[in-house]
């Protein structure tokens, strides 16, 4: 199967491309960027005779439609806030889609009849959180008749102190994602059919997953795509969402959003019009170089699925985070330099596992879906632990 | 006796205001301040005839030498935190044919001190940097290189400021008991230690070690900073050997003040943002002005010194340990008059100021405050107005064959 990646020079598209260098079921690929020197340098390196690349704007519909024809799917890890546009053009090209997006999520729901029509499969929200942790959930919801609550718990966070380095605010985000968004707008919970608004970083709590990120204190976010699940299985009371971001960057992000640093509108400072938020991005964008440790972020979490069989209570945790040996292998091919200051390689990889699926013809539906709704979860997750992601399930039975 | 008080309105300036009007020997107060409304609030508070206020800014020289002249003050106390103001305020005072003391403008002490001369002609009295540290610091010294036929070692471990609540019990992110900007410029200059004859600048924040201070403080880390002890009681005592500073505070603000100085915050230097010169400074104090007032639990910050003095006396090893801090009893009859934050530098240096006037310090010039306040009388009268003051003397002796 052929895959057009657009987006290919992001920090998402890294780790795509890194997946599909290592599995043999796409047999082409077209890597595409609106930043063609990017992606120029990273397929050279990448140094895979399937990989070809093409400068591409993911928002220019008939270019889209003109290049993706003849190709077998598109998977889109761009920056494009209009992600409708590309799956538009998918559609319209004849190709299976397959993004990251987790805005617009009812506009492309509404497309599932026009895929339908074409024999044609669309995912989005496909990415690690939403995406990954979706697949994790489904896979414990069908095993039981009943659910009474999903609880996500998700990790980010770099696991070298921050003692040891020289640089701040090391994370898997850009620091918007974490100061505008994270810790500015407020947390969501899925409740006896309402979606909730709660306070920035709500309800925090102690959690321990499992390998290298050990116990850390977990909060909510924001984003309605944090309950997509929703969407599918409307009939479950409680679904919540809380994340590690790692207690340095917990405490400073807290302590920058607070003194009111997350302000993007100007203020008068020493009588110029100056933007707080401006000032901080330009501030910790050119911190000097790392003199002391690098940062090793790590990317893992689970689903805990609470509900009945017959009559029997039962608990799942399904948990997935990436093996020491596939986080050395990354290390060793040396991700982190394209990653940036911090980044996590392994977040474009949960799409890949589905492109790999798809490509297999292991997923027989067609029309638009969010990922719990048709993604086959054992295949998947067999097909996550082939590429070196571990994966641990765990039924307690409620005596 | 009459004094004129500079930055009346401020932290200090009000605690200096209290214990002068405590003093039965004062006739008059001048409160002077910029800030209008501020000073009027402050001296309404304290409903005494002695004190009045009057309306000056200490960087507008005329103004200041008029209300100077005209309050015809026996001792000026320069509580006004104003970088650039501090020589121009010594020599106000001298025109004025006051006696002058200070809290501490670093950069322009030699330039002060250069009117040492021109003071002793006056028959004045200039101290400067006459906190509490430096100034409680230096004489806590004082007294200790005084017991000693040879000095060895002096060594300050010090609480600038702890705040005893807890995070969880404040509302604002972030709580100082001083001037911020003096506190990021402390966490953002070297560390200056004296040693073999040298003054070593180290890295910001250098030195780390625990220190147990006395309960509520407790156990903190110190670490060196940019403070004067080991610059000024070097050159009032060359002989000594080592003569460091370490400061520490609670960890929490320790935490976040490096966070904000190594991104870079403490910058005073502007920088290019799209197109626009803007200070980092600026912006942090800006926001830092702007922040909504406390709604759980107001800080309570407590401070506590430490002076450690090794030498000998009498052919034997000595170390002097000298402790003070403010008791609960002082504490409380300050706040209950509306005092806030770490204000015990105003009272230290009032109680300096009472002394110059009472003539009680003899020398004339112009002196830090090691080389002219009497430690022995000070010490008392500190300990007369309610803090906490405990002097150990520790002699080591070596057993033999």
């Amino acid at each position: 199967m052929k895959a057009i990646v657009l987006g290919g020079g992001g920090i998402l598209g890294l780790s795509l491309l890194v997946y599909l260098k290592h599995q043999k079921d796409i047999t082409e690929v077209l890597v595409t960027d609106i930043q063609g020197k990017v992606i120029k340098e990273r397929v050279a390196w990448l140094d895979d005779e399937r990989f070809r690349i093409k400068e591409l704007d993911a928002s220019d519909r008939d270019t889209l439609i003109k290049q993706m024809k003849g190709w077998d799917m598109v998977l889109n890890v761009s920056r494009t806030r209009d992600k409708t546009v590309a799956m538009k053009a998918a559609l319209e090209a004849g190709a299976h889609y397959v993004d990251c997006g987790v805005e617009q999520i009812d506009e492309k729901l509404a497309l599932d009849e026009d895929f339908k029509k074409k024999g044609l499969l669309a995912v989005f929200d496909m990415y690690y959180s939403p995406g990954l942790h979706n697949i994790l959930a489904a896979y414990a919801v069908e095993q039981l008749d009943r659910i009474e609550s999903v609880d996500f718990r998700w990790a980010v966070v770099d696991i070298v102190p921050g003692s040891k380095h020289s640089r701040k605010l090391y994370g898997g985000l850009s620091l918007g994602g974490y100061i505008l968004h994270h810790y500015t707008r407020p947390s969501k919970r899925w409740e006896n059919g309402r979606l909730m608004d709660l306070p920035p970083r709500s309800d925090p709590e102690t959690f321990t997953f499992k390998g290298p990120i050990g116990t850390v204190c977990v909060a909510g976010l924001p984003g309605d795509s944090m309950c997509d699940l929703a969407k599918v299985r409307p009939d479950i009371p409680s679904i919540s969402f809380k994340e590690a971001l790692g207690t340095e960057m917990d405490q400073s992000c807290q302590l920058l959003v607070a003194l009111g640093f997350n302000q993007e509108e100007p203020l008068n400072i020493a009588g110029q019009n100056v933007s707080p938020w401006a000032i901080l991005q330009m501030l910790a964008n050119n911190q000097p170089p790392e003199s002391k440790e690098a940062p090793d972020i790590r990317h893992g979490g689970c689903a805990i699925v609470r509900g009945v069989k017959g009559s029997q209570k039962i608990e799942y945790r399904v948990e997935a985070w990436p093996s020491e040996s596939l986080v050395q292998k990354h290390k060793d091919m040396g991700c982190a330099k394209y990653g940036g200051p911090g980044g996590v390689f392994r977040c474009g990889s949960p799409m890949g596992s589905l492109a790999v699926l798809m490509a297999r013809g292991q997923i027989k539906r067609s029309g638009a879906f969010l990922p719990e709704a048709v993604v086959p979860a054992k295949e998947y997750l067999d097909q996550e632990v082939s590429m070196g992601i571990r994966v641990e399930i765990t039924k307690t039975e409620i005596l | 006796m009459k004094v004129a008080v500079l930055g009346a309105a401020g932290i200090q300036g009000f605690s200096t205001l209290i214990y002068l009007l405590e003093q039965r020997d004062i006739t008059e107060v001048v409160a002077m301040d910029v800030l209008d409304d501020r000073l009027r609030e402050r001296i309404g508070r304290l409903k005494d005839d002695r004190v009045r206020f009057q309306v000056v800014d200490v960087k507008n020289r005329e103004d200041l030498l008029s209300a100077l002249t005209e309050a015809k003050a026996n001792v000026i106390v320069n509580d006004a935190a104003v970088p650039g103001c501090y020589e121009q305020a010594a020599r106000t005072a001298l025109e004025a044919g006051a006696h002058y003391l200070d809290l501490g403008g670093p950069q322009e002490i030699p330039a002060q001190l250069a009117l040492c001369d021109e003071f002793e002609k006056k028959g004045l009295t200039g101290i400067l940097d006459m906190g509490s540290a430096p100034g409680m610091s230096n004489i806590m010294a004082a007294y200790c290189i005084n017991m000693l036929d040879s000095t060895e070692t002096v060594d300050f471990k010090w609480a600038g400021g702890v705040d005893i609540v807890s995070e969880e019990e404040h509302s604002v992110p972030i709580s100082w008991g001083y001037n911020f900007k003096g506190i990021m410029g402390l966490f953002s200059g070297p560390t200056l230690v004296y040693e073999g004859g040298k003054l070593a600048q180290l890295e910001p924040r250098a030195l780390p070690e625990k220190f147990t201070f006395k309960e509520p403080i407790g156990t903190i880390d110190l670490y060196g900073l940019t403070h004067g002890e080991p610059r000024m009681l070097s050159r009032s005592f060359p002989d000594i050997k080592r003569i460091t500073f370490k400061l520490g505070y609670r960890p929490e603000f320790e935490t976040k003040v490096r966070f904000l100085r190594d991104l870079g915050f403490g910058n005073q230097d502007a920088i290019d943002v799209k197109g626009q010169k803007v200070v980092p400074w600026d912006v942090l104090e800006t926001l830092l002005g702007q922040l909504s007032p406390e709604t759980k639990h107001l800080p309570d910050f407590r401070g506590e010194g430490h002076c450690f003095v090794t030498g000998t006396s009498a052919g034997q090893k000595v170390e002097y340990h000298i402790m003070f801090r403010e008791s609960e009893e002082l504490l409380n009859k300050y706040r209950n008059q509306g005092c806030q934050g770490l204000f015990r530098a105003g009272i230290l240096i009032a109680i300096a100021a009472v002394m110059v006037g009472r003539g009680q310090v003899r020398a004339k010039g112009v002196f830090h405050p090691e080389t002219s306040v009497p430690p022995d009388l000070y010490l008392a009268e500190v300990a007369k107005e309610g803090f906490e003051v405990q002097i150990e003397k520790k002699v080591s002796i070596l057993m033999q064959d």
